[in-house]
């Protein structure tokens, strides 16, 4: 029994994240892939080491290191929290597998079991981040002993237990009274919003409390507080953190031995709940009861029928929505509130007003826009994922009789006009708080534009060539296709004839530079459009 | 009318899907494509709807070569797909009119408003394909495939998931659609089907087709009297 918990766990993670990754042969291109995890990870490791070191040091000037340890803990107790939240409604109740798992003979309790274990191994992946390397920085700063390591790893397998199963029950108990297949969408896009009004308000109290090493420990004086303050709800919080700052057994065991009790709970709980909710959510659901009429039957110009098309299926899949659509609009929104916020802004103001296009600041200007605008492209996912978004009807694509060119252009606009409106709108705020020059903030979105098309034409070649379309569930296209990272590095390496024209270029006329821009980019742009055209169906041998 | 001449198709090497396959559907009859699970039946569809490309050999539809002039020759077939998923967040009528802007479909409203009350599915046109259960969406599919009147029909397993009279409805479009001239090309697995409506059969086995002809001409060949479940067995085992 416990080895088809443990088998089913497997397959459960790997259908959510892994599959695409595992089918992919050892190669030249798998170990592209891996250097560019490998940066990106180490990359967060960096980020997550050099924060703990500092708070660290500066506590320790006033012997108040121990204070670090109840932060940790608090951090990951929340971000279990949270993350389950928005994981658990995907994993639990809208996946794709649910279908293939519940006829098969596996104990209810056995699906539970593996679910529940699913999530919990998702809380570790960010674990590593909020928890092991800044531990693993505290011991070495306060030369810990080897117990300390023991401690900390205990610790930290355990201690996400409780926030993930009140996370996850929660979520059951709203499935049980929701009707789920009416409200799928409301559902997902709130928890989103939750997050990423956190998000921004997080960042709008960083960006309001950062500066010197005394606001620092007031900071984190503030967040001990907190935490030791939470310690009568979350037992789990003070034993986890007197474990690790007095090496206290006791704690230690008290700790794992709630955890445990809670495990047992949630699984005999869930499995009460769990399949009254999730057999809401894949059933049929509530049917409107309109009678089609004439203005259904109007007829659009091709194109246009399939843009709507295109928009239709990314905005109304909850998963592709919250995945590729709102990253394209929060970001924009985080940056310009946490901008307009910030530190120092006023003076920027007083700096900018004297900005010109007739001289070095207004080219200045114009290619920092630019760079901005890719940067902030770099989240939307839209064209990368154009064709394997599709899943099985993918197919239809080679059966109708369209060119294939013509349906990747057409797939690719979405992509385009998100990103641009976003950055559009962001722009117009950036550029009326600043008072920039108009021309210059123009011109920037004009090449930004000519910039979109060709992200959008790299990326669904990409997606043809390496389609992931035949997936279990949507999550796989989304969250864990290697091709996102090829954007990514599309962005960046683009990045760098702006970073120069910034750098060297910047002694010419706007009007100089903006055409030497203009060439680049319509020139990178109207080459992926020729090889789409060029090849055409053989594009889409891959999709079948 | 369909040509298939010498088709061959691997997934993997040295394994062929399909096996030097000729085959010539003609205009006005019913033409059943009968094999086992595996046989090869989904893969040779997929080569003549322009779904796969071939290794070797042509497909023709009504003399447009499938490869070479993709366009035209997809304009001459409308096509139902084994799984009839399709763009499951649009709303059935949704799709429906799609593909009538893509087909450049002519008085759409009534063509697809007659259908749809054929099938008893007029009343939740207005609801997402999502929430549409399997046979459901495999009527919007069939729909959606004669919209613009296409010379040949081509469907894979289009039985699956019917409710008994929908089945019937579906076997009198087929034989009202080759009793005007047309081709129906479709593939099960079912013999009772096939041994009903069909003026002629093939039958494929592993990649190979083992005979093409008359259900009458099978059961002659193959066993003296005997249902076409024992011709089927007997064929595809000796193979
Ligand atoms: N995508 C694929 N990759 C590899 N092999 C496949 C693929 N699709 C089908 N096959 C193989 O090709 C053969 C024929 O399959 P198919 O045409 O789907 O059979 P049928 O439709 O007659 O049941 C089977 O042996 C199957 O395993
Ligand atoms: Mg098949």
């Amino acid at each position: 029994m416990l080895k088809r918990i443990l088998s089913l766990t497997g397959i459960l993670i790997k259908t959510n994240i892994g599959a695409s990754m595992a089918k992919q042969s050892i190669g030249k291109k798998k170990i592209f892939t891996i250097l560019l995890l490998v940066f990106a990870y180490g990359y967060l490791t960096f980020i997550s080491g050099a924060f703990s070191y500092g708070a660290i040091s500066t506590l320790m000037i006033v012997n108040q290191h121990s204070a670090f340890i109840s932060l940790v803990c608090l951090i990951n107790i929340v971000s279990s929290l949270f993350e389950t939240f928005i994981t658990s409604s995907n994993v639990l109740y809208f996946s794709k597998d649910n279908d293939y798992l519940l006829p098969l003979p596996f104990q209810p309790f056995e699906i539970v079991a593996s679910k529940i274990n699913t999530l919990l191994v998702f809380s570790y992946f960010s674990e590593v981040f909020f928890g092991l390397i800044p531990l693993i920085v505290y011991g070495y700063l306060t030369k810990a002993s080897f117990l300390f390591y023991i401690f900390m790893i205990i610790v930290l397998i355990v201690i996400p237990f409780v926030p993930v199963f009140l996370a996850t029950l929660v979520m059951m108990v709203v499935m049980l009274f929701v009707n789920m297949s009416k409200h799928k969408s409301l559902f997902q896009t709130i928890g989103i919003i939750m997050v990423m009004v956190t998000t921004m308000s997080i960042s709008i109290y960083m960006t309001n409390n950062t500066g010197s090493q005394e606001d620092l420990l007031v900071v984190l004086n503030q967040v001990n507080g907190l935490a030791q303050s939470l310690y009568p709800y979350f037992p789990t919080l003070k034993f986890a953190s007197e474990a690790l700052i007095n090496a206290s057994f006791v704690s230690l065991l008290l700790l794992v031995l709630i955890s445990a009790v809670s495990y047992v709970v949630m699984i005999s709980v869930s499995n009460r709940i769990y399949f009254k909710g999730v057999v809401g959510s894949s059933s049929t659901g509530s049917y409107s009861k309109r009678k089609v009429e004439k203005k259904d039957f109007v007829k659009g110009s091709l194109a246009l029928s399939y843009v709507a098309k295109e928009f239709k299926c990314l905005i109304r899949k909850p998963v592709y929505f919250t995945q590729c659509v709102l990253p394209s609009l929060i970001l924009p929104i985080i940056m310009t509130v946490t901008f307009s916020q910030a530190v120092g802004v006023d003076e920027l103001v007083a700096d900018s007003s004297q900005i010109t296009i007739f001289d070095k600041s207004g080219q200045i200007t114009f290619s920092v826009l630019v760079l901005i605008c890719i940067f902030m492209s770099m989240y939307t996912y839209i064209s990368i994922t154009a064709v394997s978004r599709d899943g099985s009807s993918a197919t239809f694509m080679k059966y109708i009789p369209l060119p294939f060119y013509q349906q990747l252009v057409y797939k690719c606009i979405p992509d385009i006009l998100l990103t641009f409106v976003s950055n559009l709108m962001m722009m117009t705020v950036v550029a009326a708080k600043l008072k920039l020059p108009v021309l210059a903030v123009v011109l920037a979105l004009v090449i930004f534009l000519i910039f979109a098309v060709g992200r959008s034409f790299f990326g669904v070649i990409i997606d043809c060539k390496k389609p992931r379309h035949n997936f279990t569930s949507e999550y796989q296209v989304v969250k864990s296709n290697p091709s996102i990272f090829y954007d990514i590095v599309y962005n960046f390496v683009l990045l760098i004839p702006s970073a120069l024209s910034l750098m060297i270029l910047s002694d010419l006329p706007l009007l100089v530079i903006f055409l030497i821009n203009l060439l680049f980019h319509a020139g990178l742009s109207y080459g992926f459009y020729r090889y789409i055209r060029e090849k055409d169906f053989k594009l889409a041998q891959k999709i079948f | 009318m369909i040509e298939i001449r010498n088709v061959s198709k691997s997934y993997t090497k040295g394994i062929k899907s399909v096996d030097g396959l000729n085959l010539t559907i003609n205009n006005g009859e019913i033409f059943g494509f009968l094999g086992p699970n595996g046989a090869g039946k989904t893969t040779t569809i997929k080569m003549i709807t322009g779904i796969l490309n071939s290794d070797e050999g042509e497909i023709l539809i009504d003399g447009y070569d499938i490869d070479k002039q993709p366009m035209e020759a997809k304009k001459q077939f409308g096509f139902v797909p084994d799984n009839p998923d399709v763009f499951l967040s649009l709303k059935a009528i949704e799709y429906l009119n799609f593909l009538c802007d893509i087909y450049g479909v002519e008085d759409r409203e009534n063509k697809v408003i007659n259908m749809a009350k054929k099938f008893e599915i007029y009343d939740v046109l207005n609801n997402k394909l999502e929430s549409f259960s399997h046979g459901m969406r495999q009527k919007v599919v069939i729909i959606g495939a004669l919209l613009h009147n296409p010379n040949n029909w081509i469907l894979d397993e289009p039985m699956t998931g019917l409710d008994p009279k929908s089945s019937f409805d579906l076997k009198e479009m087929m034989r009202e659609h080759a009793d005007e001239g047309k081709t129906v090309f479709f593939s099960t697995h079912v013999l009772e089907v096939a041994e009903k409506m069909c003026d002629r059969v093939g039958i494929i086995s592993k990649g190979r087709l083992l005979f093409v002809g008359t259900i009458d001409e099978a059961k002659e060949q193959f066993a003296k009297e005997g249902s076409l479940e024992k011709v089927f067995l007997e064929i595809t085992q000796n193979a």
